[in-house]
């Protein structure tokens, strides 16, 4: 039976929380008076997009895939592009003018916690997956 | 290594479920503890960095201007607003008795911008006579203010050597200030000649309330220190009679609203971490004396393979005090990842002065709070480890206690 690992779970919950949370929980400020969106929003969409490939790739490692090497380098991708998450915001892309814009003071801090959290279990799933492979 | 093989850590280790749930325990007890603490600072640091940088002991402002709900922010913190008298009211006040510094400011709120869809306040000041505001952009920066230059708030995602551009004028930014914690983190301040020329193109472009001003005569408020030999109440009431269509206001009187509700907040939440600990203490004392409880025959083997009573109740201690310190550990770590990038939604959320204390303070703080973690521990354990250094073997090996 294929075994299950603990940081593979929560990684897939992760990437689903970073993937719907940038849309409908964290979002960033809305849009403007003429319905134009402002420069945070292209920031929104990009850690979307983001979320959505770890998505994939986390239920890929967690449900589908069972070779360890394989299952190590997904881990190590995924710790790739949450480093690449956690720039987007201002930092890849920038944020609104003013530091107390929802943007900056709920988007930016949620994705940049729920990134180091990614990076951190993937770090883990990179080394269970390494035991996992040179003890098969 | 020798504390990893040691028996408190391999006991710890053997009862996984036991040790997460008295680890969660600690963990969310020194969270309450260390984020309490630090919002109470926070807020405290919030309100002295508004009052050293209120430096007047009085201000006056037109009287329609005390209509407005939100004057006490306009004028102390920097929220957006603005308002304006005749100049000819500064000179009358200026020549009232007991006058010792005298300044008038200038405020205007920039129309939305294509970055960003919130206007930003920005406030003009006489840099011949200022004492209030020179005397804080000094220590961002130290020349003066030419024409077209501005001194941006912390919060504003610009920087020096930027051009922001204001009912069509373009500014450049010469400096970025330190965080107040209040609304002047977002708010712009430049020279009396620059918010002139940006209050006549706002009128110009038909963007400006108060249709058909001239800036060169008018002023939105004056700000002033009394003399020596005179007291504020003298002056203020002078003014109040003397001078019409005026509110003369003492600077300290505006912020007492504010810091009655931090000290409303600061007891809630004062309240609310005496509380949690105490019911924390209370529930840690009964884990500690249900697991010794359990562990009764355990214990009496050990007596039996020659532990003394002295070791055992050691032993049970040293797995406390481990738990209570890798409980604060994460404790204060969560409390971290939650108030370092939070807090400018705090300060949202609270609507009050809120600044994060200096690094020294945080380091403080945290060393109290594990040590305040770990004392609780040892005191809920001590009572479980004195039991045991009282325990007979015998019985318990017999089932009778």
């Amino acid at each position: 039976m294929k075994k299950i690992m603990i940081p593979d779970v929560i990684l897939c919950i992760l990437s689903a929380v970073l993937c719907l949370g940038t849309k409908f929980g964290f979002h960033a400020c809305g849009p403007k008076e003429d319905g134009g969106w402002m420069a945070c929003h292209w920031a929104e969409q990009a850690v979307f997009g983001l979320g959505i490939v770890m998505l994939v790739l986390s239920i890929m490692m967690t449900f589908l895939l069972k070779d360890g090497k394989t299952k190590s380098g997904i881990a190590l991708s995924l710790a790739g592009m949450a480093a690449l998450a956690l720039a987007v915001p201002n930092h890849l892309i920038m944020l609104c003018m003013m530091t107390d814009m929802r943007c900056h003071s709920v988007m930016k801090p949620a994705v940049m916690i729920i990134s180091i959290f990614i990076l951190g279990f993937s770090i883990a799933a990179y080394i269970f997956h390494r035991k996992e492979d040179s003890e098969t | 290594m020798k504390l990893a093989n040691s028996l408190p850590v391999r006991n710890l280790k053997g009862k996984p479920v036991r040790t997460a749930v008295l680890l969660l325990l600690t963990t969310l007890l020194t969270l309450t503890v260390f984020g309490g603490t630090l919002m109470i600072i926070s807020l405290k640091t919030g309100l002295h960095s508004l009052e050293s940088r209120l430096g007047a002991d009085i201000m006056v402002v037109p009287y329609e201007a005390t209509t407005k709900s939100n004057l006490e922010t306009i004028v102390l913190q920097g929220a957006t607003g603005y308002f304006y008298m005749d100049n000819e009211k500064y000179q009358k006040i200026a020549s009232c008795e007991g006058i010792g510094q005298i300044s008038a400011q200038f405020f205007l709120a920039s129309a939305s911008s294509g970055c960003c869809s919130l206007s930003v306040q920005i406030i003009g000041f006489d840099p011949d006579t200022d004492f209030t505001i020179t005397p804080w952009i000094k220590k961002s920066y130290a020349q003066n203010l030419q024409k077209f230059d501005i001194v941006v708030g912390n919060d504003l995602n610009a920087f020096v050597g930027d051009t922001l551009t204001f009912y069509g004028v373009d500014c450049h930014v010469a400096a970025k200030l330190d965080k107040t914690g209040t609304s002047f983190d977002t708010a712009v301040f430049t020279n009396s000649e620059t918010i002139k020329a940006l209050i006549q193109s706002s009128v110009d472009k038909n963007m400006n309330e108060f249709k058909n001003i001239n800036p060169d005569a008018v002023v939105s408020c004056v700000l002033i220190n009394v003399a020596e030999g005179y007291t504020v109440e003298e002056v203020l009431n002078d003014i109040n009679i003397h001078v019409k269509k005026v509110k003369a206001i003492q600077t300290k009187d505006m912020i007492s609203g504010v810091s009655d509700s931090l000290s409303g907040i600061a007891d809630i939440i004062s309240l609310l971490i005496a509380v949690v600990w105490i019911a924390g203490i209370i529930i840690l004392l009964l884990a500690f004396t249900m697991s010794v409880n359990e562990r009764k025959k355990e214990f009496a083997v050990l007596r039996m393979l020659g532990a003394s009573q002295r070791k055992l109740a050691a032993m049970v201690m040293q797995e406390a005090l481990l738990v209570c310190l890798l409980g604060s550990l994460l404790g204060i770590g969560l409390g971290l990842l939650i108030l370092l990038p939070f807090n400018q939604l705090i300060e949202e959320l609270l609507n009050l002065p809120f600044l994060l204390p200096s690094a020294g303070q945080m380091l403080t703080d945290t060393i109290a709070a594990v040590l305040v973690s770990v004392l609780s521990g040892g005191i809920a354990v001590s009572a479980s480890a004195f039991r045991i250094s009282r325990m007979d073997t015998a019985l318990i090996l017999r089932g009778e206690n």
